[in-house]
């Protein structure tokens, strides 16, 4: 009995252990975990762009895992804006006020920036023609979402 | 500010003690002005180079609705609050009824066909580096798009700036329409020095003020704090502190909105990259081309 309640214990710390571990390994507070989403975004977006650019070769495979990997990393990007994280952060960019003042619209941008992410994975593009079609929309998301819900530091 | 509002004040009460007559407005007269036939399509590029759009369309306009020039847009300033008025081709609300002449007043010199004086957030001291040809252009340019036959809001301001005559005694120190930079015989420079100190505009915010309110030409493009909120204003010059892009890299920003490390312009930048990626290539490369010539400045 006594045995068996210290197993359970065990299980139940190892558990826990395992549950902040991984929490940890994301980034442990919305602010970092939006951070991280936002690096991994604009990081598949530099490898779809310097194809386009002409700076590196174009390789369908990779410019699609890209746009793969930028849609997994965009989802839940913005639950992660609780009240009191404006303008938080270390980078020189940050969460700007209208994030809070104008949420339904915050919310409606990040919605069409999620879409143009989902029409071009659809799309699977396969030469630089057809991604650059793709990925056209997305870039104009970015500057429309940046122009108004983010703040120089 | 407090020392520049001292300024101003104690400018205002010299104008108002004995120098009303250098405070008058300036005019272009019609016969001033060169024998040229308008042509409003070389019109539409002026218009874009020059962001029209940016300010005087209806806030939150897109697509077709950035030519309907209707005016509306809040400038909040530690002066006041500016609206842009309406610069659609109605005859009365807007400048459908403009002469020549007056029109280029009023973008080189900063009078309305009144006889007032513009407050300079209407960016004169830049287009006053146009030339005729290119504003009669935008003129014929203007005129083709849809008339809007409501007025904008006044400007809400305090005193003193309130008081427009004012102005002139602003424009006597700061409205100097001679270039910046000395291009030589470039043409390349030169066409980028047109798109960046004429009707692109780019010192308004990029090029730090003095006490007076003008720009500090010996540190142009050099940026500073953004008056219109907190955080700074970007240098631009190509110094280490300042723009350490490549002309390449200029160029594909300008059309794209992408840096190098393909993160995206944001706040009022968005709305200049709307205008400069619909520019010529050959412009942007211009403006890329100037700005690695212009003398790098540290800071920012």
């Amino acid at each position: 009995m006594r045995l068996s309640t210290l197993g359970g214990a065990v299980m139940t710390l190892a558990v826990l252990g395992t549950t902040v571990g991984m929490a940890m390994a994301g980034g442990h507070t919305p602010v970092e975990q939006r951070e991280a989403k936002m690096k991994a975004v604009g990081e598949n977006t530099g490898i779809v762009g310097n194809m386009l650019r002409g700076k590196t070769d174009f390789d369908a495979e990779a410019a699609n895992a890209a746009l793969v990997a930028m849609r997994e990393a965009a989802g839940g990007f913005n639950e992660l804006f609780p009240e009191g994280t404006e303008g938080a952060g270390s980078n020189e960019f940050a969460a700007g006020p209208k994030i809070w003042s104008d949420r339904a619209g915050f919310d409606a941008e990040y919605a069409k920036f999620i879409g143009a992410i989902d029409a071009a994975v659809a799309a699977e593009p396969q030469d630089m023609a057809a991604l650059g079609a793709a990925f056209g929309p997305i870039g104009q998301e970015c500057k429309a979402c940046h122009e108004t819900y983010r703040m120089k530091k | 500010m407090r020392r520049f509002v001292l300024t101003l004040v104690s400018l205002a009460v010299v104008g108002a003690a004995g120098g009303w007559a250098v405070t008058a407005p300036k005019v272009v007269p019609p016969g001033a002005l060169p024998a040229h036939t308008p042509d409003a399509e070389a019109g539409k590029a002026v218009f874009i180079a020059g962001g029209c759009a940016s300010c005087h369309a209806a806030n939150g306009a897109e697509g077709r609705d950035m030519l309907v020039l209707s005016g509306g847009l809040e400038l909040k300033t530690p002066f006041g609050t500016f609206t842009a008025p309406n610069i659609s081709p109605h005859p009365e609300a807007g400048i459908g009824g403009w002469s020549a002449a007056e029109f280029v007043t009023a973008m080189t010199l900063g009078t309305a066909p009144d006889g007032r004086h513009y407050y300079p957030a209407f960016p004169y001291t830049s287009y006053a580096r146009m030339t005729p040809q290119d504003l009669m252009d935008l003129q014929a340019y203007i005129d083709t798009l849809p008339p809007v036959a409501e007025r904008a809001a006044g400007h809400d301001l305090g005193f003193p700036f309130n008081i427009r005559r004012a102005v002139g005694l602003w424009k006597m120190l700061n409205l100097d329409p001679d270039w910046v930079l000395d291009v030589g015989g470039d043409p390349v420079l030169a066409r980028g020095r047109a798109l960046v100190e004429g009707a692109g505009h780019c010192a308004e915010c990029h090029t730090p003020r003095d006490a007076f309110g003008g720009f500090r030409n010996d540190a142009w493009l050099a940026g500073g704090p953004d008056p219109e909120g907190p955080g700074e204003i970007p240098n631009i010059t190509p110094h280490d502190e300042g723009l350490s892009w490549s002309a390449a890299d200029i160029s594909y920003y300008l059309e794209t909105g992408f840096t190098p490390d393909f993160d995206s312009a944001g706040g009022s930048m968005v709305a200049v990259i709307r205008n400069t990626s619909q520019l010529s290539a050959a412009d942007r490369d211009a403006i890329a081309a100037y700005l690695k010539a212009v003398p790098p400045q540290p800071g920012g």
